[in-house]
């Protein structure tokens, strides 16, 4: 057990790793780091200064060697935009969207747990039919075009919630609303499917056939066998979506990562592109070390590969 | 049992990861709070009509602005936009009343005392809101900074007429000119001539002093959000008098739909940049009014690079502008937002020399021009065209459409406001690009024309020897009958030139609360000092 | 008493999800006609602006005597049927040269990594799971600031986000495959590893890599409107349906149909992709 966690940890640490590299790669690939971590209107010889500073005149591997180094100590560079350092900057829009993605999450487990049980409960019924229909439309529809309908709907005609932005409580509801919609599809059906093998287990026709009535049964037995997969996808999805959020954030005005992240690309600030997607991506890597992890808590019953 | 202890080991690990990225999010978090941008206020919420923002009676009056963009720095001294933000932290020498007259600000008299020596008496009792004294030694230190060429300040050109600023005494400053210069009062109304505090600079450096500003003006700077709000509150002990507006939030809305909601739900008391289409919609609302300045705005063109072919060929260009129906651009596309001229020189302004509708539009006469000049069969071009213009996009691919029509195909490139801020002084944008220019606060036709029309400036795509003469004589005279003349010269030699195709000049409009008593300026400022409840 | 019963098998399928499959197929053929084949199908000229007839209505005629337009248009005067045509015809053809491109990558790295197994195999999982340490829409966001936008550009980029599935689908079925006897036999023939991959192992592939590429397309399509929806799409003139909502978004109040309208086919069009993929599924694993 130990070995497995410990392996899955050097796992995670490789991911990251790999998440890193990625991101030297391409920044490289694009011609000169030196220009392009500099404003426009650097002079010549600031370019060369930091083309020296960034070790960009040494062979290859020492400069990755290098930027290896400057990340482990927290420099990421300082935003070419705002003049801030990067990292902090990325830190300080982090509340923002994981306050936005744990809302979404928490709106699509309710209404994926609901449809889940009411589309088991009552199984091929009209119900059921429509639930399924309805999720699977939920699937489909691009979440820019949900939040802005929902703009349209609730803010511009009803008038019931801010068009955008963060203030006061009222303005994380649409966004949350929109970036929950993807979620609950795979939440709802997993749970569905669970429940149902649980539902055809033998303790449970043991517990069945003693009188329990279904829910019951469900209740003593079967609940945490069947939401075990329930929660690793909550745990997948949330991970998704605090990517997923860039799309929402700009609908909205949301101050979050997202929206530094499109702002940054706007702005041709690579500093703080690398420091977002690379805050984003290790936050994402250590979401699915801990899906992992709650799976192996709630029952070490797994084998282990 | 092993199986439990096993559990609980899990558990300790996630708890501690837990803890960890919350530690660390929320640490940042506090250093720059990510408060909301209006007050929640405990007398405000006596508001029956919910608003949290704006009027509450006689208490604090609080006010929320949102415009398009976030600022980009705080030093008056190094701006690379407008001023807005930074002119109610700071204080010019001369300020403007709202008929644009030229006042006491900072200076309490101005005149020419020669031809190359301006003399300001300052105000005497001021102090920055750090303690600092003010006097003639920051009216010196202010502009030395801005002139010294090492700094790279980036408006040094708008001084740049200025040799030399002489301290006589504590209250009296002497400016001199290289050349005889008739604006300087007019210089010294805008940026980058604020005056800051020599010790506080000297000591924080300029990087931190544009990220925690200290000046005169009725506001003092409390906090900057990048990326989102800007917030400033009264400085009670201002020269000028108590402000009624006690914090001052300027927020920054990029989406035009999402500021325009914004204002109508009360979030806001103002709004800037209001696009065509939601004119009537404020107008009508009950909670906010349409501000309307008329011609305020840029004068937007589109530029040719006359050095090369085919815009170096004069019958190309006058065939260009024939084949703009500018008239249905501004009815149709903007709305009306805008007003067709072939003035460079915005009526409000000094040297303003009247409209000539030179170009009708007249797609067949382009085909001839065209024809004549060598290109039966039309050309390729680019056009590069920026946000910084209402409904840019938009405007360019009309263009685009009707120079199809002619013959003449063009890609439409709509390059990123950063990028575009440097690309065009270094002279690396599309052959034809749109821009706008405009007298903005000094309502002279020097700063209207000079920078777009002078052969040696960064912004000019033109070169002619007589125009240059011109317009150098005409900033160098106080002759003012003389100075008329010459720009009138120069309209009608640029006309008949077309170094541009001719398009028209932008209204303003802004969207303001009921509840606030404020106007919109022809010379772009919104003092915040001015504003009181209605 | 009998559990909710999970029916007869047999029977369900033939009528419910046969049922999927011949609606979305139907559907599906419908919409590939339509926008493939837009020049024919589109009103009026997607990129012909009707200057005195911006924010008209659906159903309304133009004041040129143009015609009618059945959508309305937008706020150059263009009709947004027309513009959704060719949209569509770009987007699909988007789509379907990323997931070729995509599938041709993804499945020749999961065929390598699952006949040959051992280091290769590690090699390229490690590759893929390495990728898959950035969320995809960051991916493409960084690929798009880097790269530039333009045709060619998204298209790569698109195509760099989905081969890892395809790769690991087509390798866990290689997997499975390669431990059948009639590859065995051809292996103890002493037939070369590419032959046996080409011959024996691809022909029984085609339904899981048609249903990934289904899957994939549907995706990318999103992908490639919410990149256009961020400005970072295709360049400004050429209608796309990102595009279009997000210019529609300045007139959500009066001319809420802007976009509207186009996020509906969006929806519809990857609803109609979705299903088919589903069925396709539905019958690979019977």
């Amino acid at each position: 057990m130990r070995q497995y966690l410990f392996k899955r940890f050097l796992q995670s640490l490789l991911a990251v790793l790999g998440a890193v590299t990625i991101v030297f790669f391409i920044i490289r690939i694009s011609g000169d780091p030196a220009r392009l971590m500099l404003p426009p209107e650097a002079s010549e010889e600031q370019v060369q200064n930091l083309r020296e500073s960034l070790g960009l005149n040494d062979p290859l591997y020492m400069q990755y060697l290098h930027y290896l180094a400057d990340l482990v100590r927290g420099d990421f560079g300082k935003s070419l935009y705002f003049k801030d350092s990067a990292l902090e900057l990325v830190l300080e829009r982090m509340p923002a969207t994981l306050e936005l993605a744990l809302w979404a999450i928490a709106i699509a487990v309710v209404a994926g747990v609901l449809a889940g049980i009411i589309s088991t409960y009552k199984r091929n019924s009209l119900a059921d039919y429509l639930i399924n229909a309805g999720i699977f439309v939920a699937q489909s529809l691009p979440v820019f075009w949900v939040g802005i309908v929902l703009i349209l709907i609730f803010a511009v005609e009803l008038k019931w919630f801010p068009t955008s932005g963060n203030v006061g409580w009222k303005s994380i509801v649409l966004p949350a609303v929109a970036l929950a919609f993807y979620p609950i599809a795979p939440i709802a059906r997993t749970l569905r499917s669970s429940l149902i093998d649980v539902m055809n287990q033998s303790y449970m026709l043991t517990s069945r056939a003693q009188g329990f009535s279904l829910m019951k049964s469900i209740w003593k037995r079967g609940l945490k066998n069947a939401f075990l997969p329930v929660i690793t996808v909550i745990s997948m999805e949330f991970g998704v979506m605090i990517a997923g959020a860039v799309v929402t954030e700009a609908v909205f005005s949301w101050p979050g990562v997202g929206q530094l992240i499109v702002q940054a690309v706007n702005n041709r600030d690579f500093p703080l592109v690398q420091a977002c997607v690379l805050v984003v991506s290790v936050l994402y890597i250590l979401l699915n070390f801990v899906t992992d992890m709650i799976y192996l808590w709630l029952d070490p019953r797994i084998k282990v590969k | 049992m092993k199986k439990t202890r096993m559990r609980w080991h899990f558990a300790a690990w996630l708890l501690i990861i837990a803890l960890a990225v919350t530690g660390c999010t929320t640490q940042s978090a506090n250093k720059g709070s990510n408060e909301p941008a209006v007050s929640q206020n405990p007398s405000a919420s006596q508001n029956p009509s919910g608003s949290n923002a704006g009027a509450s009676g006689n208490d604090r009056l609080e006010i929320v602005i949102a415009r398009a963009f976030d600022i980009q720095g705080l030093d008056p001294g190094f701006l690379t936009e407008n001023a807005q933000v930074v002119d109610n932290i700071f204080d010019t020498l001369v300020k403007r009343d709202t008929d644009m007259n030229l006042v006491p600000g900072l200076a309490t008299s101005w005149q020419a005392i020669d031809e190359l020596t301006w003399e300001f008496k300052l105000r005497e009792g001021v102090k920055f809101t750090n303690g600092e004294d003010f006097n003639a030694h920051a009216v010196k230190y202010s502009l030395d900074r801005v002139l010294n060429p090492d700094n790279n300040a980036p408006t040094r050109s708008y001084v740049s007429t200025v040799s030399e600023v002489k301290v006589i005494d504590d209250y009296t400053v002497h400016v001199i000119t290289k050349k005889p210069d008739p604006l300087i009062p007019v210089r010294f109304n805008r940026y980058p001539t604020q005056i800051v505090p020599p010790k506080y600079v000297e000591e924080v450096g300029q990087e931190y002093f544009a990220q925690h500003p200290i000046g005169t003006g009725p506001y003092k700077f409390v906090e900057w959000n990048k990326g989102s709000s800007v917030v400033l509150e009264a400085n009670e002990e201002y020269w000028g008098g108590s402000p009624t507006v006690k914090k001052v939030t300027f927020r920054s809305i990029p989406e035009a739909s999402t500021r325009v909601a914004a204002l109508l739900n009360g979030e806001v008391d103002i709004i800037t940049a209001v696009p065509p289409e939601f004119r009537d919609r404020i107008a009508t609302s009950g909670t906010a009014r349409l501000s309307e300045v008329v011609r305020a705005g840029n004068t937007v063109y589109v530029g040719l690079k006359t050095d090369r072919e085919p815009f170096n060929n004069k019958l190309v260009r006058q065939a260009l502008n024939h084949a703009i129906d500018v008239k249905a651009i501004v009815e149709q596309v903007l709305q009306g937002a805008a007003v067709e001229t072939d003035s460079l020189i915005g009526p409000k302004d000094f040297g303003y020399a009247g409209e000539y509708d030179r170009y009708e539009y007249n797609p067949e006469k382009a085909k001839q021009l065209l024809a004549e000049a060598g290109y039966p069969n039309g050309f390729s071009a680019t056009l590069d065209t920026v946000n910084w213009y209402i409904k840019n996009l938009d405007v360019a691919q009309v263009i685009a459409q009707q120079l199809k029509a002619i013959g003449v195909n063009i890609t439409v490139n709509n390059v990123e406001s950063t990028v575009y801020r440097t690309k065009v002084p270094s002279g690396e944008q599309a052959e034809m690009y749109m821009l706008g220019w405009s007298s903005t606060n000094t309502l002279d036709a020097d700063a209207a024309i000079y920078s777009v029309l002078h052969s040696s400036d960064p912004y000019s795509t033109y070169s002619n020897p007589e125009v240059d003469a011109m317009l150098d004589e005409a900033r160098s005279t106080t002759d003012e009958a003389r100075r008329k003349e010459l720009y009138k010269k120069i309209q009608e030699i640029v006309l008949e030139e077309a170094p541009r195709i001719f398009l028209y000049q932008e209204n303003q409009y802004y969207g303001v609360s009921q509840k606030l008593d404020w106007e919109g300026r022809i010379d772009t400022a919104i003092p915040v000092f001015t504003m009181k409840a209605k | 008493m009998a559990t909710e019963n999970i029916g007869n098998p047999q029977r369900k399928l033939d009528v419910r999800d046969n049922l999927k499959g011949i609606i979305s197929g139907v559907l599906l053929a419908f919409i590939l006609i339509v926008t493939l084949f837009a020049p024919f199908f589109a009103p009026h000229d997607p990129m012909e602006q009707h200057l005195y007839d911006i924010l008209i209505e659906p159903f309304s005629h133009f004041s040129d005597g143009s015609g009618y337009s059945l959508l309305g248009t937008d706020q150059l005067g263009r009709d947004i049927l027309s513009r959704l045509l060719y949209g569509g015809r770009l987007s699909l053809l988007m789509s379907v040269a990323a997931v070729l491109l995509a599938g041709a990558l993804g499945s020749v790295i999961g065929m390598i990594a699952g006949y040959y197994g051992g280091k290769t195999d590690a090699v390229l999982m490690r590759l893929a799971d390495i990728q898959l340490s950035i969320p995809n829409m960051l991916l493409a966001i960084v690929m798009v600031a880097v790269l530039g936008s333009g045709l060619a550009n998204i298209i790569i980029v698109l195509a760099v986000t989905g081969w890892v599935d395809f790769a690991r689908v087509v390798r866990s079925q290689v997997l499975s495959l390669r431990e059948r006897e009639f590859v065995e036999a051809a292996r103890a023939m002493g037939v070369p590893g590419l032959k046996i991959m080409w011959r024996h192992i691809a022909p029984n592939m085609v339904f899981t890599i048609l249903t990934q590429a289904s899957l994939q397309m549907s995706r990318m399509i999103l992908l490639a409107a919410a990149l256009g929806f961020l400005g970072l799409g295709v360049d400004v003139s050429t209608p796309t349906w990102g595009g279009m909502i997000n210019d529609g978004r300045s007139y959500i109040d009066s001319a809420w149909w802007l976009s509207t309208i186009p996020g509906l086919v969006i929806a519809l069009v990857i609803l109609v992709i979705n299903l088919f993929a589903d069925w396709l599924r539905d019958k690979s694993e019977i």
